[in-house]
């Protein structure tokens, strides 16, 4: 019987044979084979320069380097890849590195950084467009031999490929750090259990992020950390409608940010990210307050494109605040900035806001102006998608002003580019337009075939998100009709999407809604409890102006009721 | 980047795979019934041995194929990069990609953070019934849409692409290997690009393998008519364990292959296997 299977029992696990059958091949190799065979499960993948570069010979491989790399080959467990060198079986690498890290950690960290060193080298002397994937080699053998250094070079990278939206190499750098995490130190794993967070967010797996954010708040956490923390758990709350806690995260953030008097950039980010919860909520003055602070850095600090968005958004905040002249002031100094840099799309997009302006000043001629000049500016550039977008828009204003046909002109040349250019999400908002404009002309079978047409294809790109609005105007075209029962349906149909989503201030507008229509219908013992619901969410969510409402809603309801009980 | 004569017999190779190949030359024969196979298996079974083996059966019918190895891999933007990956490797000129493209050369490619109120983009109203609101305006990300819109209409080119391409070949294949180590974003646009078209008979003629240690994330009662969810390999016989010693040179006896066999999990772990073998013919050979 060979000497193998007797050292192989029933009992060991997978990992544990294959322990076995490397110390057997270990055993048998010639010594710099098998010194190799350890070396070469460094590095994710190996070639000739790599064996001689660990074995100190530099980047000229000896005869004796090229002889290791043969030998290797041969083994079963090596394989080619991706046309660079060879790789181990990830099985057998995995256990090389365990064993090694457990026996020799000196060693492994020794070895490491010369890998570090190759793969430094090779960066050095990239391409850009190769420069990436060695410095991510590099930075996975820095970990495991400077972990401050390496982690340095993690974060760095990270943010640059978060910040360009390269989710899938945030996901690979990622994956390289964690398998050095035993390396890191305790404030470096914490920081990497962030990005993770930080990656499930931008990657919209909100419920994954909210665990691992929620999980690191009960950590020790260095200033930095817990201030970086704050605001993305406040960019979370805000995602889900939870604006008291958005609120609180935000401020909790400036705090420590403040303290700390090294992140003006950082402050001026949560500053816009807390300004735009309070404009959601209708507290214009506190948004502006922000919107203002955030101005006053990057002022400071010469960001002119931020500038320029937030001149923009404090133009939002007037609009909503309906003081007309503010708002196009603050329109007109964005303007000024795209004009400066010359940035054709943020013009394009601030002559739209103006026009929504003077539309909402009934102010037609100009309205139409800036969605024209806007419209030119799309037509220069080739933008079809623009151009759809600001027909649309124009489609608004007349529908506004109740000019039925005009406005059924504009919404079908929207119509006519988004299906020549197949933007089907487009054409569905320009379905539910021109549904919305024969409900208002009385066409209700019209304005229902629209709708059916926008629900169709929010099925067919599974988007049911985009179904709510729909649901909800064709319920209206059933209460309209005073068919109750299907409108109910309508409604309800809405409402199930908003729970599955999470959506809860869609829900409370939706529970409002089938309150209001059983409301219409008499049925008064239906509708309080709805409205009772709706008013909860919104106090608990802190939409105190849509509360306000719904606390009317609710007392009119039920003096409604009482007047009923008093008479019977 | 160095040489690389493969010396070693590809372990796995020995396993016939036979019933695993079966559904896959049935699919290549019948693509209107299910073209979607996922493997799933711990490492060492010998997965991307097998995905070897359908290609080595592409390769020699002359069918179209492509072979994507996620480890170590990234693809930002998988709409485009992944897509451009795979049509490369099809050999394929993609027509519709290009004009998909096209409008958004002149213009606008870039993500921007400004806020645009869109009027009427989806006015969330039911006859003024929104707490007492006349009408709710939805405020969007311009970029946002306009990066949305540009993924749709590229998934959509590309899915016609692939149409092209299999209507004129008659079959494509796609292996994707390693499937572990798909990123999120990559595999939210395989399932929306390639293999829910396929559910969904938008693609025709196209096949698709899976392989690596987890199926993509779908809920199984949804896929299984449609594809074949395969989540073990068949296992090695003791003559598979001989005809591995042979072709290695080393004339193995009765009883070793029966040792070797059981040490292998009964022949499920082929990767064990091939370097048993070795091992004992490295022992013979030792003075």
């Amino acid at each position: 019987m060979t000497e193998i299977t007797d050292r192989i029992t029933p009992e060991m696990s997978e990992e544990e044979v294959l322990g076995v059958f490397l110390d057997e091949i270990m055993a048998w190799a010639e010594p710099d084979v098998a010194e190799a065979l350890r070396f070469c499960a460094i590095p994710h993948w190996f070639n000739e320069e790599i064996i001689a570069w660990l074995r100190g010979e530099g980047l000229n491989p000896s005869q004796r380097s090229r002889e290791i790399l043969a030998a290797l080959t041969e083994l079963t467990f090596v394989g080619p890849y991706h046309e660079r060198g060879w790789v181990y079986h990830e099985n057998v690498r995995d256990l090389l590195l365990r064993r090694w890290r457990e026996r020799d950690s000196q060693e492994f960290k020794e070895l490491s950084g010369r890998a570090a060193g190759y793969f430094e080298q090779k960066a050095e002397a990239a391409t850009d467009a190769e420069r990436d994937e060695w410095e991510r080699e590099q930075m996975y053998h820095l970990l495991a031999a400077d972990s401050e250094r390496g982690f340095e070079l993690f974060t760095d990278m990270f943010g640059e490929a978060r910040s360009f939206y390269q989710l899938s190499t945030c996901a690979l750098l990622l994956e390289l750090a964690e398998e050095q995490e035993t390396q890191l130190s305790a404030d470096d794993r914490l920081w990497l259990r962030f990005c993770q967070g930080q990656l499930a967010r931008e990657s919209a797996q909100w419920a994954e992020a909210l665990a691992i954010f929620e999980g690191l708040w009960g950590e020790e956490l260095s200033p930095s950390l817990e201030s970086a923390l704050a605001n993305d758990l406040g960019l979370l709350y805000r995602y889900k409608g939870e604006w008291e806690r958005a609120v609180e995260y935000y401020e909790r953030s400036l705090a420590i940010k403040e303290k700390m008097g090294d992140d003006e950039h950082g402050m001026a980010t949560t500053y816009n990210n807390l300004g735009e919860v309070y404009r959601v909520k209708g507290e214009w003055e506190r948004a502006i307050e922000c919107y203002k602070r955030s101005l006053a850095i990057n002022e400071k600090v010469g960001d002119e494109h931020l500038m320029a968005v937030t001149f923009n958004t404090l133009g939002l905040v007037y609009k909503d605040k309906r003081e007309w002249k503010r708002a196009i002031e603050y329109y007109e100094r964005s303007l000024a900035i795209w004009e400066k840099v010359g940035d054709e799309h943020g013009m394009a997009a601030t002559f739209d806001n103006l026009g929504l302006v003077y539309q909402a000043k009934k102010e037609w001629d100009r309205a139409m102006e800036y969605h024209e000049r806007s419209l030119a500016i799309y037509e220069k550039v080739g933008d079809e998608y623009g151009r759809a977008f600001t027909f649309n828009n124009l489609g608004g204003v007349y529908q506004a002003k109740e000019e039925w046909e005009r406005a059924i002109e504009c919404y079908e040349r929207s119509l006519a580019i988004r299906e020549k250019i197949g933007d089907e999400h487009g054409m569905s908002t320009t379905f539910n337009n021109l549904g919305l404009v024969y409900q208002a002309k009385g066409e209700w079978e019209r304005a229902m075939e629209y709708f059916e047409e926008d629900l169709a294809i929010c099925e067919k790109l599974g988007d049911e998100y985009g179904m709510i609005p729909t649901f909800t105007n064709l319920g209206g075209v059933y209460q309209a009709r005073g068919e109750w029962e299907r409108a109910v349906e309508c409604y309800e149909r809405s409402l199930a999407i908003l729970e599955k989503v999470g959506d809860e201030h869609g829900m409370a507008f939706s529970y409002n809604n089938i309150a209001r229509l059983y409301q219409d219908q008499g049925k008064l013992q239906e509708a309080v409890p709805l409205f009772k619901k709706s008013v909860k969410i919104l106090e608990r969510i802190g939409d105190e102006y849509h509360a306000k409402l719904g606390r009317e809603n609710l007392a009119r309801a039920k003096r409604e009721l009482e007047a009923r009980k008093g008479q019977a | 980047m160095g040489s690389q004569v493969a010396k070693s017999v590809p372990v796995g190779e020995i396993v016939d795979f036979d019933p695993e190949l079966k559904l896959f030359l049935h699919m290549l024969a019948h693509p209107s019934e299910r073209r979607l196979m996922f493997i799933q298996a711990p490492g060492g079974r010998g997965k991307t041995c097998l995905l070897r083996l359908m290609r080595r059966h592409c390769k020699e019918q002359g069918i179209p194929w492509c072979w994507v190895n996620f480890r170590g891999e990234s693809y930002d933007n998988p709409h485009l990069t992944l897509a451009r990956e795979i049509c490369d490797q099809l050999g394929l000129v993609p027509r519709h990609l290009a004009e998909a493209l096209l409008p958004f050369s002149a213009s606008v490619t870039e993500v921007s953070v400004e806020v645009q109120e869109v009027s009427g983009s989806k006015i969330i109203t039911a006859g003024g019934n929104v707490i007492e609101c006349q009408q709710v305006v939805m405020t969007v990300s311009a970029a946002d849409e306009n990066l949305r819109y540009l993924r749709e209409r590229l998934k959509r080119a590309f899915v016609a692409d692939l149409a092209d391409l299999a209507a004129d070949k008659g079959a494509v294949v796609c292996f994707l290997d390693h499937f572990e180590d798909v990123s999120d974003e990559e595999e939210s646009w395989l399932l929306e690009a390639l293999l829910s078209p396929l559910r969904e008979n938008e693609l025709e003629r196209v096949i698709v393998v899976t392989g690596g240690r987890r199926w993509p994330k779908i809920e199984d009662w949804e896929w299984e008519g449609c594809a074949y969810l395969l989540d073990a390999l068949s296992s090695m016989s003791i003559d598979h364990v001989k005809e591995y010693a042979g072709r290695i040179g080393y004339d193995i006896s009765d009883e070793d292959a029966h040792q070797c066999w059981r040490a292998c999990r009964e022949g499920r772990i082929p990767l064990h296997m091939g370097i048993f073998v070795k091992n004992l013919k490295a022992m013979e050979l030792r003075p």
